[in-house]
């Protein structure tokens, strides 16, 4: 197979960029000038980790740049190619960018993900289209005779391509320059036995790239040089005559996965608590032991912080300022309550309008991409990942902090703004870094997404 | 926070025939297997998650999931393979004849009676082995053809709070999972043989009277249905069998008075009038 520097790289002309280092193809546009930096970046990154079978490193390094791109990055949509060691390709698309196989009817788009789209592929003999539009006339373009081999060059599509005559035959020698034709053989070279796999998307994409492949072909006979390396031999029996149907081609092995039945268990566990009272306290000091073993996030072993508060005659450590305690709903007696350091029970729930629901006995960060925070990178706070369709909720959105027995909801300085209307009351909207205290029944909203905090005490 | 709405043609390299439903955070999957599981069947059912997991999380995943497939237990599904693509999926046996909740044939009261006692014992077995299972329904009671007699088989262990701490009731599906949780876990506490319970007893009366502890719950109103279930007290319908009403208040009693384990349970269903 030939290698992936050694593809012919098409592009049409437009008002992106394609990039092309050893190994990886990028296309890439801009919509406003704010993203101009970050176009630089992608390109920066692509360029450093070219040379070999850069695709994982490129991917992990747009994923990690990505993270905590600021702002006007929204501006940049891109897709990257490059090749794997296992002679694969690795995919990376962001916003409105298209990667086409049309032969294996495989069209990945930088929109199926709400932050990126990454994939491993096994790399095909047939065209690959990488496209910031499935514009027919676009993708015509590339049907020149253009042949990007390094360098970044104005243009929308980008089509990788087998040299020589067609899909799958021919392989160029190494030390082919830009803009010369391909090599092939004299003799008229032998054809595939079958047709390929009939289109079955996009067929003005699969059109155009024929036509492309076919230019190619006029082209190669046209100026076809002498014949400068071994021919492969002929074939030494007529091909079948009825070949089989072609099966469909395999889908590419996930990016990841394990076995799970009959897989090593890696420790056996001790058998599940009754649940009582006594047992609380035990169970817990166990699970932040596993959870320190398991690398479970650090959250996991920080449960249960210790807070002042009064106790109901049960023991029940409750909010100085309620008067019922909000476990058994027996009256405190306040007269009596003297502070005690304890156990801070959860202070309520965030119910998301997708029925969704998390305890807080934690502090969260909420938004599109929250694990970008430095805050649950390292364990501190919980992440609530939104999914997000209209772009309007940030990476980063807001914040949702337990002080003592207050829950509070603050903006992270979202693009949208964060807006709160207590039980009966009108939505106002937070000011950046402006924090505000949630009660029982508080509406919160970001972007389309909304949650009610309900508060033990509350429901009672 | 959930994806759309529409079916896809494969997840990872599996082939999507159908779905078969939502629940406990994602979606079912009627699929074709890829060949490097070296799977005799046709098909497995395919969980894909409904929200984005990191990767250590996905690794959290695989480890419950490998801890839940190494329980001996006739009584659970086999869990197959784990894959991480945009989504978290994995795949399991495919059981043609549906759950206790929409069996695709209609049961006997045995045949019901037969499959709650086998996801008891299931249940049991995971508790045993340290693993709670965080979201025992009536729809994760699946139902298997041993030669003309049911089999029921526990599925869909609740990863939801492994893979997004904090997660106590999931979104996808309805609201209405929330008559089988625990109201003390909806109020902060982790699962356990006590809260798996609660949640037995509550599949319990579903499965047998065919109405819910609560009633009717807003099912697209998920503040409403919690409000609701916090602030009232479940009601065992008058018309089940004495012994099934007295088995099911023991599993939702307060305190000591409720049943302590889940094979407790499954000896009880046992002896229950059939
Ligand atoms: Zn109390």
């Amino acid at each position: 197979m030939t290698d992936f520097d050694g593809l012919r790289c098409a592009i049409a002309v437009g008002n992106g960029v394609v990039a092309r280092f050893p190994g990886v193809v990028c296309v890439a546009g801009v919509a406003s000038r704010k993203a101009t930096a970050h176009l630089d970046t992608v390109l920066q990154i692509c360029k450093d980790a070219s040379g070999g079978a850069p695709g994982r490193a490129i991917a992990r390094q747009l994923a990690s740049w990505l993270g905590n791109a600021g702002e006007g990055i929204e501006h940049l949509r891109f897709g990257t190619v490059s090749a794997t060691e296992e002679d694969g390709l690795a995919v990376f698309l962001v916003g409105e960018v298209s990667l086409l196989i049309p032969e294996m009817a495989a069209d990945i788009s930088g929109m199926d993900a709400a932050s990126w789209t990454d994939r491993l592929l096994v790399r095909p003999d047939s065209p690959i289209v990488l496209a910031l539009s499935s514009d027919a006339n676009a993708v015509d373009a590339a049907a020149g005779p253009f042949d990007l081999q390094t360098g970044i060059v104005p243009g929308d599509v980008a089509v990788l391509l087998q040299p020589g005559t067609g899909p799958g035959q021919g392989a160029r020698r190494p030390e082919q320059v830009a803009g010369t034709p391909p090599p092939i053989p004299s003799r008229p070279v032998r054809q595939p036995a079958a047709p390929a796999t009939p289109p079955a998307a996009a067929p003005a994409v699969q059109q155009a790239v024929q036509q492309a492949v076919q230019q190619q072909a006029t082209q190669a006979t046209q100026a076809a040089p002498p014949v400068q390396r071994p021919l492969a031999p002929p074939p030494s029996a007529p091909p079948p005559q009825a070949p089989p149907p072609p099966a469909p081609p395999p889908l590419a092995p996930p990016r990841r996965s394990e076995p799970i039945f009959g897989a090593p268990v890696e420790e056996r566990r001790s058998p599940l608590p009754s649940g009582g009272r006594a047992e609380r306290r035990e169970a817990s000091a166990a699970r932040s032991a596993a959870a320190q073993r398991d690398g479970a996030p650090k959250e996991a072993a920080q449960e249960e912080p210790q807070t002042q508060g009064h106790l109901c005659a049960r023991g029940h450590l409750n909010d100085p300022r309620s008067h019922f305690c909000v476990l058994c709903g027996i009256r405190m007696n306040e007269r009596t309550g003297v502070l005690v350091l304890g156990s801070r029970p959860p202070l309520g729930l965030l119910v998301f309008n997708t029925g969704t629901t998390f305890t807080v006995d934690a502090d969260y960060v909420i938004g599109r991409q929250p694990e970008v925070d430095e805050r649950v990178a390292s364990g501190v706070m919980r992440a609530i990942p939104v999914e997000d369709h209209t772009g309007s909720v940030s990476r980063v959105h807001a914040e949702v902090r337990l002080e003592g027995w207050d829950v509070l909801i603050v903006d992270s300085g979202s693009s949208n703004g964060t807006y709160v209307a207590p039980q009966g009351e009108e939505w106002t909207q937070l000011r950046p870094q402006e924090s505000r205290r949630l009660t029982q029944g508080t509406k919160v909203r970001l972007g389309e997404c909304s949650f009610t905090f309900e508060s033990p005490s509350g429901v009672r | 926070m959930t994806a759309g709405s529409a079916t896809p043609t494969t997840v990872a390299d599996y082939e999507i025939v159908e779905m078969l439903g939502e629940g406990n955070n994602g979606r079912f999957y009627r699929a074709r297997p890829p060949a490097r599981l070296g799977l005799s069947t046709e098909f497995v059912a395919l969980k894909v998650f409904g929200e984005r997991v990191s990767e250590q999380a996905y690794e959290r995943g695989v480890r419950e999931l490998r801890a839940f497939a190494s329980v001996q237990s006739p009584y659970l599904v086999r869990i197959y393979d784990a894959v991480l693509e945009d989504r978290f999926a994995y795949a399991m046996e495919y059981l043609p004849l549906g759950s206790l909740e929409s069996p695709t044939r209609p049961l006997r009261r045995d045949a019901v009676l037969d499959a709650l006692e086998h996801a008891a014992l299931a249940a049991h077995a995971l508790h045993e082995s340290g693993l709670a299972h965080g979201d025992i329904t009536p729809g994760n009671v699946l139902l298997a053809d041993d030669g003309g007699v049911i089999t029921g088989k526990l599925a869909d262990l609740g990863l939801a709070r492994l893979l997004t701490p904090g997660n106590t009731l999931t979104g996808i599906g309805s609201a209405g999972s929330v008559e089988y949780m625990d109201p003390e876990m909806i109020g902060g506490a982790r699962p356990s043989r006590r809260t798996e319970i609660w949640a037995l007893g509550a599949t319990i009366h579903k499965a047998l009277s065919g109405t819910g502890l609560y009633g009717e719950l807003p099912d697209d109103q998920p503040v409403l249905a919690i409000r609701k279930v916090l602030a009232s007290a479940p009601t065992i319908h008058p018309d089940l069998a004495p012994d099934a009403a007295k088995l099911v208040g023991d599993c939702l009693a307060a305190g000591e008075a409720r049943i302590g384990t889940a094979a407790e349970v499954a000896g009880r269903l046992a002896q229950i009038s059939r």
